[in-house]
């Protein structure tokens, strides 16, 4: 057995254990998810896409002396992996800085003009957050220095190796950073399967209907 | 024995993510870099997640999230938190008060799937001069359209423990 292959089965070990922490979900800061299983994410998402961020527009409500600040995303739409987005799609997010202060909520993942992603929303406008189980619903395409390829990673920054994987803790902090120090780029699902196996999982259960 | 080089590297690995969860937080940061935490000194939370019914530890919803701020102060050291017990309701308009309440709404907008707890913060974007960022307001939301008891020892499925959730 080689390196990596102790890493890779020490940090599936890692990562059981924490799911034997508690199916309350781990934390990432202090906003607390159930992790989905990959079928449950596919089939729970309104619509998935593959898309560029393109502006970020904060504003402000007023709900009595309390100030709530939302972030409208605009998502350039480069592909569309199942359902059918709006067009064009702005996502909401409840969270922005308005004036001198900005409202967060804890541990959810940020958009940033320019990035790519692969994003499984759900309930946009509806929820809090417009994606299906919050950080779990958020796929940023990276592209390797040295080759060029491009692949998928979870939204820590740690490659999705497998799909298997979409429902194993998210790391922050110190866990996640050595995660994503030890991974393998090239065993890294590229953005072309993900879309193939959400599209296979999608049809499943249409075939199935 | 001689440990292998990959066995170090899976010890370290899992030591440092099984560490995420006991410590159960990082600092947050915002997008240029800078750190958000509280002025030192002591945060006061209200908790209002009301007294009754008495739980599976003895504990009221109030009492163990209490308990939970107790265990967060053994580990912090320039701040401690101090759970105030208010009489149950939801988390009021303003005012800039810390509160824990539980809704079946994030301030009107819904859960979503699979969302058991949100916190929101505000803080200021005055940098301090060491670059950090104040934290003004904190408020944490348990999703009311769960199943919440308090109890030690193992999880149950679909019945989730106030104390473990407010501790992460």
């Amino acid at each position: 057995m080689n390196i990596r292959d102790h890493f890779h089965r020490w940090a599936r070990l890692a990562a059981m254990a924490l799911c034997w922490a508690g199916p309350a979900g781990v934390p990432l800061g202090a906003t607390t998810v159930i992790p989905p299983e990959f079928p449950e994410l596919v089939h729970g998402s309104d619509y998935v896409v593959r898309a560029r961020v393109k502006q970020l527009v904060c504003e402000s409500e007023m709900r009595g002396e309390r100030e709530l600040i939302f972030t409208r995303i605009e998502l350039e739409v480069l592909d569309v992996i199942a359902g059918a987005p709006p067009q064009p799609l702005w996502l909401i997010m409840l969270g922005g800085r308005s004036g001198d202060r900005e409202l967060v909520v804890e541990g959810v993942p940020r958009f940033q003009v320019g990035d790519e992603e692969i994003f499984f929303v759900q309930g946009n406008g509806r929820n809090f957050y417009p994606l299906y189980a919050v950080m779990y619903g958020k796929y940023p395409v990276r592209r390797d220095k040295v080759t060029g390829r491009e692949y998928v990673t979870r939204s820590n920054g740690v490659p999705l190796r497998d799909v298997s994987e979409v429902t194993l803790p998210l790391a922050a902090g110190p866990a996640a950073e050595l995660q994503r120090r030890l991974a393998h780029v090239e065993d890294a699902l590229s953005p072309a399967e993900f879309s193939r196996l959400i599209r296979k999982q999608r049809e499943s259960v249409q075939h199935a209907e | 024995m001689r440990n292998k080089p990959g066995q170090r590297w899976a010890v370290l690995l899992t030591a440092l993510t099984l560490a995420t969860p006991l410590v159960g937080y990082e600092l947050m940061r915002i997008g240029e870099g800078g750190i958000i935490y509280w002025n030192n000194g002591n945060i006061t939370m209200s908790i209002k997640l009301g007294t009754t019914p008495i739980l599976d530890d003895g504990s009221n919803f109030s009492s163990s999230v209490q308990a939970a701020m107790l265990q967060w102060n053994a580990q912090i050291a320039n701040v401690q938190f101090v759970g105030n017990i208010a009489p149950a309701g939801p988390a009021t308009d303003g005012g800039g008060g810390n509160e824990i309440v539980f809704s079946d709404t994030v301030f009107g907008k819904a859960f979503g799937t699979n969302t058991l707890a949100v916190a929101t913060s505000y803080y200021s974007t005055a940098r301090r001069s060491n670059g950090s960022y104040r934290r003004t307001q904190s408020d944490i939301i348990f999703n009311s359209n769960r199943t919440w008891n308090s109890y030690r020892g193992s999880t149950r499925v679909g019945v989730h423990d106030i104390r473990r959730v407010a501790i992460h």
